[in-house]
C-alpha cells in the first residue's frame, strides 16, 4: 500500500484502462480523472452507473461501459450517457446486477466464468456474445477490472479501511487487479471502532491511498443537472 | 395505483422493492399499515426502518435463494406478452432513445415466485404488441397502470379491472394491442378512507426517508 497525494494516485491509470466504480462515488478521484485528460477508458459501473459514470462520459474520458444501467437515481435518465450511446460514441455491454455481481465474484475467486440464474429470455443472452448456455444455465464470464476507485470513509497509516456495509464495494476490491482508494482521513487507530453499518476493507487488498473528502452523491447531481440547464436554457 | 398494489400483496410475504419504485413502496407500506402486518419489506441497499443490509448482492442473493416472494418491475415498454423493455427505442444497435437499462431485472423477473408489474402511463406508446428490446421477460402476477389492473393468463396480459372514471372501452383504446378483457371484469374500487389516511400519514412519511423528491412532489 502507498500514501500518494491525488494527482499521484491517478496519475496511475493510463489512458485506456479499464475502471471500475462502486458506491458511494469516488468524486475526488473522478474528477482528478477529468482534470488530467484521461481518454479511451473502459468504464465498469458496479453493478450500476451513477453520477461518477455520467461525469466521466460528459468529460469525455469513455470508450465503453460494462453495467447494468445507468441513470440518476430520483433525477432520472443520464443525459450524457443517453447521447453518447445514441450517437454511437460509447460502446455499451449491457448486463444486469445480479450476473455483474456474480461475475465479480467469479474474478474475486479466480474461476472463469459463473452460471448465473434468470437471464434466459432476455435479448442479452443474443446481444451478449460472450454469454452461454449450459445445462438450462446462462454462464457468463468473470470480471476481473484492472483498476477499481473506490471512496471509503477512514484508514489507519497501516491501510486498513472503513467502509459502509450498504454497497457492493468489498467484492469489487476482491475482484480488482489494482485498488485506488481515496478516503476522508488518515489516522491512527481508524479502525478501532465502527459505527453501525460499517465494515472493515484490509490493508492487502488497496494498492493505492490517498484523502480526497467524500461527497453526497445527490448533491453532486443536482449541481451537475444545474450546470447542465444553466448551459443549454 | 398504491392502493391496488397493497391489495394485491398478502400478509407473510417477503416483498422486495428496487430502485425507482416510490409507488409500490406506497403499496407494500401500506399494505404493512393494514392488512398485512407480518408483510416484510426488503429493498438493495436496506430498509426504509434502518434495517442493515450488506450490499445489493446480498439482497440479489436472497432472491437467488428463493427467500423473496414478491418483487415489482416497471419498463419503458411492455408488451402484450409482459416482456418488458428498459433499454431502447428502435434498434438496439442503433437506438432511437437510450434508456437507463436492465438493473436487476433480467434475472429477478423469471425466478421471482410473483411479480408485479407497473407502469405510471396507460397509453399505445407504451402498452405495445411486442417491445423494441427485452430487457427481461416472465410470468407475471398482473400490471398495475394508472387506468386498470391487468392480470395475465395463457401468454397474455388481460383486462381485470378498470379504475374509476375509466370503462372497458376506454382502456382498450389506450391499450397498443387488441386487448383481452375477462369476463368477469369489474370497477375497481376507489381507495377507502382508511387507506388514504395511511397513504397521505404514515406511509408518506416512510416512503420520503427514501425517495426525497416524490414525497415533496406528492405532499
Amino acid at each position: 500500500m502507498e500514501l500518494l497525494a491525488l494527482p499521484d494516485a491517478v496519475a496511475r491509470i493510463p489512458d485506456g484502462a479499464t475502471v471500475a466504480l462502486g458506491r458511494p462515488p469516488a468524486l475526488g478521484l473522478v474528477r482528478e480523472l477529468i482534470r488530467q485528460g484521461r481518454r479511451d477508458l473502459d468504464l465498469v459501473g458496479v453493478p450500476t452507473g451513477d453520477i461518477a459514470i455520467e461525469l466521466l462520459i460528459a468529460a469525455g474520458c469513455a470508450r465503453s461501459l460494462h453495467s447494468s444501467g445507468v441513470d440518476l437515481g430520483e433525477h432520472g435518465q443520464a443525459p450524457a450517457f443517453g447521447r453518447a450511446v445514441e450517437s454511437g460514441a460509447l460502446r455499451v455491454t449491457d448486463s444486469t446486477c445480479p450476473a455483474l455481481l456474480m461475475a465479480l465474484q467469479a474474478g474475486a475467486s479466480g474461476i472463469p466464468w459463473t452460471p448465473v440464474p434468470g437471464l434466459l429470455g432476455s435479448d442479452l443472452m443474443t446481444r451478449r456474445r460472450d454469454l452461454r448456455v449450459l445445462e438450462g444455465l446462462a454462464i457468463v464470464p468473470a470480471l476481473r477490472p484492472q483498476f477499481a476507485l473506490v471512496q471509503a470513509r477512514r484508514a489507519d497509516p497501516q491501510g486498513d479501511a472503513v467502509i459502509a456495509t450498504t454497497y457492493d464495494d468489498r467484492l469489487l476490491i476482491q475482484a480488482s487487479s489494482t485498488v485506488i482508494m481515496s478516503v476522508d482521513e488518515v489516522r491512527p487507530g481508524a479502525t478501532d471502532v465502527l459505527a453501525r453499518g460499517e465494515q472493515v476493507i484490509p490493508a492487502a487488498y488497496i494498492d493505492v491511498l490517498t484523502v480526497a473528502p467524500s461527497e453526497d452523491a445527490g448533491a453532486a447531481t443536482e449541481r451537475y443537472l444545474e450546470s447542465i440547464s444553466v448551459h443549454t436554457r | 395505483m398504491a392502493a391496488v398494489i397493497s391489495r394485491r400483496l398478502r400478509d407473510g410475504e417477503r416483498v422486495g422493492v428496487g430502485v425507482n419504485s416510490p409507488i409500490p413502496m406506497q403499496g407494500v407500506l401500506l399494505a404493512q399499515a393494514s392488512h398485512a402486518p407480518h408483510l416484510s419489506l426488503r429493498l438493495p441497499g436496506g430498509s426504509p426502518d434502518g434495517e442493515l443490509f450488506l450490499g445489493s448482492k446480498e439482497f440479489f442473493d436472497m432472491a437467488q435463494r428463493g427467500r423473496i416472494d414478491v418483487f415489482f418491475l416497471s419498463g419503458v415498454q411492455i408488451d402484450r406478452r409482459a416482456r418488458i423493455n428498459l433499454h431502447v427505442l428502435g434498434d438496439y444497435a442503433h437506438p432511437r432513445r437510450r434508456f437507463a437499462g436492465a438493473f436487476g431485472s433480467a434475472v429477478l423477473y423469471p425466478i421471482i415466485p410473483r411479480v408485479i408489474l407497473f407502469r405510471t402511463e396507460h397509453s399505445p406508446r407504451a402498452l405495445v404488441d411486442a417491445v423494441d428490446f427485452v430487457s427481461a421477460a416472465g410470468t407475471p402476477d398482473c400490471l398495475v397502470t394508472p387506468k386498470a389492473l391487468l392480470t395475465f393468463a395463457d401468454g397474455e396480459l388481460e383486462l381485470a379491472a378498470y379504475s374509476p372514471g375509466e370503462s372497458v372501452e376506454s382502456v382498450c383504446a389506450a391499450t397498443g394491442w387488441p386487448l383481452r378483457v375477462r369476463p368477469d371484469v369489474r370497477e375497481t374500487p376507489a381507495p377507502s378512507a382508511d387507506e388514504l389516511r395511511l397513504l397521505r400519514g404514515p406511509v408518506h412519511e416512510k416512503v420520503g426517508r427514501v425517495y426525497r423528491r416524490y414525497a415533496a412532489a406528492t405532499a
